[in-house]
């Protein structure tokens, strides 16, 4: 985060805009890192000065921010070996003085002592202050990871003046959730979740802006965001909204990483993924309101239009249920909850929880709302091939992967199943019938009607079936293009 | 009707069936809502409409019966029994007119848990050893978390922790209280339920205004004094000597130079002087108006020059000279002066980047007279005691009267010798103003 004198920032039309930057302005980024990079090995002064130098009214509080981060992320090392805070001792008890000669005896005293040269003395009585000390390691990527820390820290400070703040984002509600109550803030949730202090209501405050700030690094690692944000302007005392959603600025990339809460969510995610292809499977997908409470189900299952949650119940207490469940009930969402025994009251969708993860059982439960009985684990590709009668053309591989089963044996089912109408060719699968009209009209567009072809050139695997049928596609320019029959190529070359 | 009053991070939520003024309805936890720091108010006005209530706001810490006898001196306690009144109030005393007795003598007459606010860590530790008296005292702050029947902590720590600190006391001392008004520090106040609150300062007043808070906050001035009206019988004697130095001919062509570009540029704008809010003004337009940043820039060197001439440290050579014999603290505007001064004249520097270690050890030190001098930027403006000190040097500072004040309270310590402040002020410069606005608010006392 950036001390306020460096935040820089428009406003307009009672807006607030952070002035990130942008990935045409890497330049600043460039240039910052360049000098520090340069004067590695030297005192961190020479770098400051240089710095300096590139000031103007346009730039510094972003020359004078990224060189801030550059310095947090970065080693110091002294320039001496001598102890500067023993030889500060030893002089001064030997001062003040005020004549030349005086002092100069004294540091010929000091470097007998310390077996130095007297220059080292004077090298060695402020080494340890910042400006003084050696640039080391620079722990900053590069200059892309340099901007995208600038606008995180930009994002943040602006924050900081936050009397309340809204958000959503597509996943990791659990942690925010936790985070949030970790803070102190109290939250709303309407259209995105709003977040204020207790004593938001009695006072504008900023005094929260620092906690929502400390969110921010959460939320904007996630796929999808929004924030919106009231923000105090200190002097004017108006009141100014920041909006800003994924997308729109450049900022650290998150690491990708799972987090379970217990080792049993991680099975049963994993399981569940391995044997429900065609499922898509959400981890705390979505934070719903019931009464008071935000509640959020580890998982939510969705196949076509039907939607089902799971929530391991692992901690909750008898009379945490007693007071939530009418609300858990209401849900429009059936819940299915996996618990110990005595709560089974609080869903008509309940399975206790055994020594181990009841899986099979789950299976079962998920299948039977999903409509389908076949128990077992193995993939039902009868509903894609139904779907794949009409298809013209389609790549083998995505379509694999989107039903979660390996190539080969959607293969095999094709031309078990499909032989009669369609063909495999390379990656791709065609219908026999669109081929030949294919054929027809590449004839066609032998023989001058070039507009014809257009359309037909933006179709699925084209490439692929041109070079089966023998054609190739000569672009001419950037928007035309003819199709000739290979050998023509061939010979021409 | 009844009520139950508790507390919740930094507020009173009270729920029942009767109308709370003081605070608002709250939608979100379904409750009336009141600022803690209404706590007094609350409770009067639910007693004489005879409202029953439950109280379930304090957290305290276990307190023993702090055993000890202090004498303090005449003027010590009356301000102590003029805040008696009302147990509320800010006591205005001189630095080193033991504005820490006043605090400590009501922190026995309460005998309640109370909570000790200081603007840095040295002072923590200055607090604690008088405190020590009653007993064990315990630290709140980065380097220790613990809460005792009396607590010391710094504005800081007690800001993050406002929402957590707010209901385990009842008595609420503010040392220094002229930092509370800040928007920030201002939470400390408002979010404890504490009844009782006291504030110390030499000075109350701010150049923003804001002084005009303290009273909702921890009340109004009970008890003043000014250095001096104890001069001479609790404080030394002192002396100012302002001097006055020219610049050298290189130094006053490039002063000249600077000082041109800024005045320039506010005579082009047409600015006039009047409020901190103009100079604010020309800050805020660096950002688009390139001659507004280089006005700025020039003037900063400008002051600079000004303020870091080499003439002065001709001066500083001999009155160093002169005074051999006493303790001597040297006051700079910037750390590079006091890194200069240090260096050429062999003095021990300490700023706010001084980290605790050397610092004790430079205090240590000094009163030992092992260390003659002292120089320093801001950190020794407030509260710390330095022992013995009876001259003071000031070569370069900002225009407030309280710093000036504050220097002026760090030399006046009584010590058998008459103190003396020399004030070194570069002639012909945007200095003198300065120098003659931190002088305005010093009391009858004129320059000798």
């Amino acid at each position: 985060m950036l001390p306020k004198e460096l935040l820089d920032i428009r406003k307009y039309r009672g807006k607030i805009f952070p002035k990130f930057l942008k990935s045409d302005e890497i330049e600043f980024a460039e240039v910052v890192l360049d000098v520090y990079r340069k004067n590695c090995g030297r005192k961190l002064r020479f770098a400051r000065n240089e710095l300096k130098k590139m000031e103007n009214s346009k730039n510094y509080k972003r020359l004078r921010a990224l060189g801030r981060i550059v310095e947090n992320n970065t080693s110091f090392t002294l320039p001496t070996s001598l102890p500067p805070f023993q030889v500060r001792k030893f002089l001064f008890s030997r001062g003040f003085v005020t004549k030349k000669e005086e002092r100069q005896k004294i540091i010929n005293k000091a470097a007998e002592k310390f077996g130095c040269l007297p220059e080292e003395i004077e090298n060695t009585i402020f080494a340890d202050l910042e400006e003084e000390t050696i640039i080391g390691k620079i722990d900053v990527k590069n200059a892309e990871d340099l901007l995208r820390r600038y606008n995180l820290s930009l994002l943040q400070t602006t924050i900081f003046n936050s009397l309340r703040m809204t958000f959503w984002t597509e996943s990791e509600h659990k942690r925010i959730f936790r985070a949030v109550k970790m803070l102190g803030l109290m939250y709303e949730i309407g259209e995105g979740i709003t977040l204020t202090g207790p004593a938001s209501i009695l006072k504008q405050t900023r005094k929260y802006g620092t906690s929502f700030a400390r969110l921010i690094p959460i939320i904007v690692s996630t796929p999808s965001w929004w924030i919106r944000a009231e923000i105090l302007d200190e002097h004017s005392k108006k009141v100014y909204r920041l909006e800003l959603s994924s997308g729109e600025v450049l900022l650290p990339l998150a690491e990708p990483r799972i987090e379970f809460d217990s080792s049993l969510e991680e099975e049963l995610y994993f399981r569940l993924k391995s044997s429900m292809p065609g499922v898509k499977i959400q981890r705390e997908p979505e934070v719903i309101r019931a009464g008071d409470f935000a509640f959020i189900p580890d998982f939510k299952l969705k196949k076509g239009e039907k939607e089902v949650y799971i929530e391991i119940a692992g901690f909750w207490t008898e009379e945490y249920l007693r007071k939530k469940i009418e609300k858990v009930k209401k849900l429009s969402v059936p819940l299915i909850v996996i618990g110990r025994e005595e709560i089974s009251f609080v869903s008509e969708f309940f399975i206790p929880i055994e020594r181990k993860l009841p899986f099979i059982k789950i299976l079962k439960l998920v299948n039977s709302y999903f409509g389908k009985t076949d128990l077992t684990p193995e993939v039902d590709l009868s509903e894609t091939l139904k779907k794949l009668r009409r298809v013209e053309a389609a790549n083998i591989a995505n379509l694999a992967r989107k039903c979660g089963v390996e190539e080969d044996k959607l293969r095999r089912k094709i031309t078990e199943l499909l032989g009669a109408s369609k063909m495999l060719v390379e990656n791709w699968m065609f219908d026999r019938k669109y081929v030949e009209e294919v054929r027809e009209r590449l004839e066609k567009g032998l023989n001058g009607n070039l507009d014809d072809l257009e359309p037909l050139l933006k179709k699925d695997g084209i490439d692929v079936l041109l070079d089966f049928l023998g054609y190739r596609i000569v672009w001419e320019g950037i928007t035309a293009a003819k199709v000739v029959k290979k050998f023509e190529v061939d010979r021409k070359s | 009707m009844f009520v139950r009053i508790g507390y919740d991070r930094g507020t009173l939520v009270v729920r029942g069936d009767a109308h709370i003024p003081f605070g608002r309805y709250d939608e979100r936890s379904r409750c009336f809502r009141v600022p803690a720091y209404k706590y007094r108010d609350l409770i009067d006005y639910l007693d004489l409409s005879g409202i029953a209530y439950e109280e379930k706001v304090f957290d305290l810490p276990p307190t023993p019966f702090f055993d000890a006898e202090l004498e303090l001196r005449d003027y010590q306690e009356e301000a102590v029994a003029k805040w008696m009144v009302d147990r509320k109030g800010v006591v205005v005393l001189p630095t080193g007119s033991g504005k820490t007795y006043v605090a400590m003598e009501i922190i026995r007459e309460l005998n309640v848990p109370s909570l000790i606010v200081v603007p840095t860590l040295d002072l923590i530790d200055q607090w604690t050893e008088k405190l020590s008296v009653f007993g064990e005292i315990s630290e709140f702050s980065g380097r220790s978390k613990n809460i005792g029947a009396i607590t010391v902590t710094t504005y800081d720590s007690a800001y993050i922790n406002a929402e957590n600190l707010g209901n385990r006391f009842m008595l609420i001392v503010f040392d220094e209280v002229h930092h509370l008004p800040s928007e920030s520090f201002s939470s400390i106040a408002e979010m404890s339920a504490a009844p009782y609150r006291l504030g110390l300062t030499a000075t109350m007043e701010r150049e923003d205004g804001l002084h005009e808070r303290l009273p909702e906050l921890v009340g109004g001035k009970v008890f003043e004094l000014k250095p001096a009206d104890i001069a001479g019988k609790h404080l030394a004697p002192y002396t100012i000597r302002r001097i006055v130095i020219p610049l050298d001919e290189k130094e006053k062509r490039l002063y000249d130079a600077k000082a041109r570009v800024f005045k320039d540029y506010v005579k082009k704008k047409g600015l006039k002087f009047s409020s901190p809010d103009d100079f604010r003004k020309i800050v805020m337009r660096t950002g688009y108006d390139s001659s507004a940043y280089e006005a700025l820039r020039s003037w900063d060197e400008a002051r600079k020059i000004a303020y870091n001439s080499k003439n002065k440290l001709k001066i500083l050579k001999n009155i160093l000279e002169k005074h051999r014999k006493d303790k001597i603290i040297i006051f700079t505007r910037h750390n590079d002066l006091v890194y200069r001064i240090s260096k050429l004249f062999l003095i021990p520097a300490i700023t706010y980047r001084t980290d605790q270690r050397e610092r004790k050890e430079v205090f240590r030190l000094f009163k030992k007279g092992i260390y003659r001098a002292i120089v320093s930027s801001q950190v020794l403006d407030e509260g710390i005691d330095v022992p013995d000190a009876n001259v003071g040097i000031i070569m370069s500072g900002t225009g407030s009267s309280r710093e000036y004040i504050q220097r002026l309270g760090r030399i006046l310590r009584p010590s058998g010798k008459k103190a003396i402040l020399y004030e070194l002020v570069s002639a012909e410069t945007s200095e003198t103003r300065t120098s003659l606005r931190r002088r305005k608010r010093l009391g009858a006392r004129q320059d000798l």
